[in-house]
């Protein structure tokens, strides 16, 4: 139970291991008292995701309709359990009428644009975050998943408006910036690889062991480097951080205890960026 | 074309791993040329690049960067790419996977992609079908779906049995890809451990 405890806290997504052990301790669910709901709400939403797990999701919704008779709550994952059979207009038809009754339900809501994106309906799931994101503008799991459908979709511009948002909350949090960076990087053109330059900085200054950010800062160096840089950039103090990155890699290889086939290969990889 | 069961079963794990999202990596192996022109690819290994964003090419670029170095240093070459969509239901070389395989084509004009089609887990199990399709760069420059053979090396049935297996154990979550690297660079991305575990499956029993 402790285990479930502990995936309901950190959020994350690992439902073979949530249902198997829900297969192994069954009764002691049960009889974990008033947690028990809560249990079998984590264990229902993870029997989704797994193939050959009806009979965990019957058992867990049978007893949670029998507790509470009329809940939304629970029709929401009734109506959850038909988004995972691919039953989509299903699961519309209950979101809709939920709505009705509660037409700004954030739940509600982001439950349909999770149908959208079910459907492989990205332009409609886009365009529903967005309407979201207008009565919910705090919501920063909403603007996350907002980024990643601009970025699978390819449309930058958006993405790094979305993270613009996300970095202002989350100031602290050196993977949007590295993310932002990378957005950057892919858009490509030597003020934007400049810029892509100063975030990764930026997120190497947040997490001075980002691996993430130490090869972004070197690659990106490097481009600036062959793509020629803006006259008021000191080409030497480009090419000092292409290199000093360069050193902080093989350092923290090192450090870190990496393989060593896998360091060997580095010096010549690294020296060789700068001139694609 | 030949796969090497061990390629095959280190990508379906990193699919299984994060099967709520696309992913890609390289195939690293051999490019055989046989006498009237025509060549055929050996796919001896992969390389799993990444798991999350894959649209975005900073961590690409230097992964195969890095696949090229590693290939190289054991006679080997860069012959294709993989990737798994988020969907089941396409199988087709979506997102910027078409870019990737031309990059790498440029290269290795025998190179194959394969494409994940998990779709097929709605009719049969991981043990008794291919979860990847082979596609080719077509003259018109597109990639398609090829319908060459594919030779599994030892054997088909232990290439798809050992990925069921590793897969229903959880033993493939202990697969490493770029993305997992980079953010801690002390877990192996050549997978050095899972791949004997995985080449430990193909030993003769006594």
């Amino acid at each position: 139970m402790e285990e479930l405890r502990e995936l309901q806290r950190s959020h994350e997504r690992k439902s073979m291991r949530i249902v198997a052990i829900a297969r192994q301790n069954w009764s002691a669910v049960m009889g974990s008292g008033d947690e028990k709901w809560g249990f079998l709400e984590q264990i229902f939403t993870a029997s989704l995701d797994m193939p050959n797990a009806e009979d965990v999701r019957k058992r867990c919704l049978q007893a949670l309709e029998k507790r509470f008779p009329n809940s939304q709550r629970v029709q929401r994952l009734q109506a959850m359990g038909f988004e995972a059979d691919g039953q989509f207009q299903k699961a519309l038809d209950i979101y809709n009428e939920m709505l009705e009754a509660d037409p700004l339900n954030p739940a509600i809501l982001k439950r349909k644009i999770a149908v959208h994106i079910g459907k492989d309906d990205i332009p409609l799931a886009i365009t529903a975050l967005n309407k979201y994101l207008e009565l919910y503008s705090s919501d920063f799991e909403a603007w996350q998943q907002l980024t990643d459908l601009y970025i699978d979709t390819q449309d930058l511009q958006n993405a790094a408006f979305c993270l613009e948002e996300v970095m202002l909350s989350n100031p602290h949090n050196h993977v949007y910036y590295c993310t932002y960076a990378e957005v950057l990087f892919a858009r490509g053109g030597s003020e934007r690889m400049t810029q892509a330059r100063r975030y990764f900085a930026k997120a190497l200054e947040l997490n001075p062991t980002s691996a993430r950010a130490l090869y972004g800062l070197h690659l990106a160096s490097a481009r600036t480097m062959t793509k020629g840089s803006k006259a008021s950039e000191d080409v030497a103090t480009v090419a000092d951080l292409r290199d000093g990155s360069k050193e902080q890699l093989l350092a923290l290889y090192e450090e870190q205890g990496a393989n060593p086939t896998h360091q060997a290969l580095l010096p010549s990889v690294l020296v060789g960026s700068g001139k694609q | 074309m030949r796969i090497h069961a061990a390629a095959y079963v280190k990508a379906v794990c990193h699919a299984s791993k994060h099967s709520f999202g696309a992913v890609n990596g390289v195939l690293l192996g051999l490019v055989h040329e046989e006498g009237n022109g025509r060549q055929e690819v050996e796919v001896v290994d992969v390389l799993p690049m990444l798991h999350q964003h894959t649209t975005l090419n900073m961590l690409a670029q230097m992964a195969l960067s890095q696949a090229d170095a590693y290939a190289r240093s054991k006679d080997m070459r860069i012959v294709g790419y993989y990737h798994a969509s988020a969907r089941a239901s396409s199988c087709e070389l979506s997102g910027n996977g078409p870019l990737i395989a031309d990059k790498i084509h440029s290269k290795c004009n025998g190179a194959v992609a394969l494409v994940a089609n998990f779709g097929k887990l709605a009719r049969t199990g991981m043990a008794d079908c291919r979860l990847f399709e082979p596609f080719k760069k077509g003259s018109d420059g597109k990639w398609k779906r090829s319908d060459e053979e594919i030779v599994m090396l030892p054997t088909e049935e232990l290439a798809y049995q050992t990925a069921a297996e590793f897969v229903a154990s959880g033993a493939h979550e202990a697969l490493v890809d770029f993305d997992d690297h980079v953010a801690d660079v002390s877990r192996d991305w050549l997978n050095e451990d899972l791949t004997r575990d995985i080449k430990h499956r193909f030993l003769p029993t006594q």
